[in-house]
């Protein structure tokens, strides 16, 4: 759950108001997920221009506790490995992955994400 | 005149209050004095300003008015140092002879040590730096349920040192040559051999920067150990069926353990894997991923190969103060990996489900 008001941000934001019901609509239909991986939700949101749903991300992150971490995607599995940073510079050489075995983070993606502060 | 025997024994204490200080966390060394708090409420202190006046004053103070005993210090540094940030490897006795043989922890010592072991060795031998060979520095039987050894060994580290640099370029094609420097960093090891009676050997190594080192140490301890325990006397202890018992009944277990990843084989050995995308959710959380487990995990043929699994905090109980996560099945079938440090009823604990399971 990602515990946004969408609705208030929609009455103050009014220009924005496509950007909020896609924003809302993906939200009820990832009930389970409880942080934001913008290119993620970018790819399930194309008919939104890529602009507007960055300010929309900003706005989250200014207005409703969201902050952007760095995560490390496993190149072999598309899943976080662990631990999230706050600048890309902060993301050691190498991570263990879920099994334990070091990656070199230098063969993988790097991404952001924005998580509920607290 | 102070003899030199009172010498050496101060030294000792000195150097666990040092080890003391450098590797328990604050809470367990506080956790030790409010133990004995009760018995004298007015000389044993629980809080300071710092750890190091907790150690330094509050548990040298009880200490030495013998209000704690000094074993406990010492426990102290063994559950510190035995308990977790591991790879546990398990083995069973390939039969009942090897298994008798074992379990007498006289025998395994008098066999490591000779008969006057106890007076040579004036184990636990406590250490700061790091020892240029392997050596055994701990042997004790456990109330009955087996025994424990330790090595303390060395292990090196590389880090990256500095930015990398031009230091030339290629008198062929002119390109630039760059070096990267790394600062080799020794440190000390910890090396675990537990027997515990119920039939399971377990030996503990370190988590390290690569497969190889873990292989050489865990080689270290057979090798040690090779005067009491031949290594051809046992078997893996292979944790496979536990996996896929733990996946197939984890409905009437949700308050005991979940999974965050987990590896799957079929019955014509391909491999399906699941995992959440973050490690802090649960396998099961989603319906349509549950579901295609529990249809992968149908035919009896299939298995569940390896599970990152997190035992969750049992609050009727102090087995477990704070969920862990392990790996079961990790690198080989009869290793699980604790990323963590944590407790030794923690690992206990474990070891307990994963006989639960078997």
């Amino acid at each position: 759950m990602l515990f946004i008001d969408f609705v208030s941000l929609a009455d103050r934001y009014p220009d924005m108001g496509a950007v909020w019901i896609a924003l809302a609509e993906w939200s009820k239909d990832h009930s389970q997920v409880s942080y934001i991986v913008p290119h993620l939700v970018a790819r399930d949101l194309a008919k939104i221009v890529p602009e507007e749903l960055n300010r929309a991300f900003d706005i989250l992150v200014e207005e409703q506790s969201y902050a952007q971490v760095y995560r490390v995607l496993n190149p072999s599995t598309l899943t976080f490995l662990p631990g999230a940073w706050e600048s890309l510079t902060d993301v050691p050489d190498r991570i263990p992955d879920r099994w334990n075995m070091l990656i070199d983070t230098a063969d993988a993606q790097i991404i952001p994400v924005l998580v509920k502060n607290g | 005149m102070r003899s030199s025997a009172v010498y050496a024994a101060e030294a000792i204490r000195e150097l666990a209050y040092t080890l003391v200080e450098k590797q328990c966390t604050l809470e367990d060394i506080q956790r030790l004095l409010r133990i004995y708090k009760p018995l004298n409420k007015k000389d044993v202190r629980v809080t300071a300003e710092n750890k190091h006046d907790v150690v330094a004053r509050n548990l040298r103070q009880a200490v030495d008015a013998r209000l704690v005993p000094f074993e406990r210090v010492l426990d102290l540094i063994r559950d510190s140092e035995e308990n977790g940030a591991q790879h546990i490897f398990f083995y069973r006795p390939k039969n009942s002879a090897v298994a008798k043989l074992t379990r007498d922890g006289a025998r395994v010592s008098t066999a490591l040590w000779g008969e006057d072991w106890k007076a040579q060795k004036s184990f636990p031998r406590l250490l700061d730096e790091v020892p240029g060979e392997p050596d055994w520095c701990d042997f004790r039987l456990n109330d009955g349920a087996g025994w424990t050894a330790k090595i303390y060994g060395s292990g090196t580290r590389y880090e990256n040192f500095g930015e990398e640099k031009v230091v030339g370029t290629d008198p062929v094609d002119g390109a630039p040559i760059y070096q990267r420097q790394y600062k080799r960093v020794q440190e000390r090891t910890v090396l675990l051999v537990r027997w515990l009676n119920s039939g399971i050997l377990e030996i503990r190594v370190p988590i390290w920067s690569s497969r190889k080192a873990t292989e050489k140490m865990l080689a270290t301890v057979w090798d040690s150990l090779s005067p009491a325990i031949n290594a051809l006397d046992f078997k893996p202890w292979l944790l496979t069926d536990c996996c896929t018992k733990m996946m197939r009944e984890s409905a009437n277990y949700q308050k005991v353990y979940c999974f965050s990843d987990s590896i799957l084989r079929d019955s014509a050995s391909g491999t399906a894997t699941f995992s959440t995308m973050s490690e802090e959710e649960t396998l099961f959380s989603v319906v349509e991923r549950k579901q295609a487990i529990e249809a992968m995990l149908l035919p009896k043929k299939n298995c569940c190969e390896r599970i990152a699994v997190t035992f969750l905090k049992q609050k009727q109980t102090d087995a477990l103060s704070d969920d862990l996560r392990v790996i079961i099945a990790a690198h080989e079938q009869h290793e699980i990996v604790i990323g963590a440090k944590t407790t030794p009823a923690a690992v206990d604990y474990v070891v307990y489900r994963l006989r639960e399971f078997s």
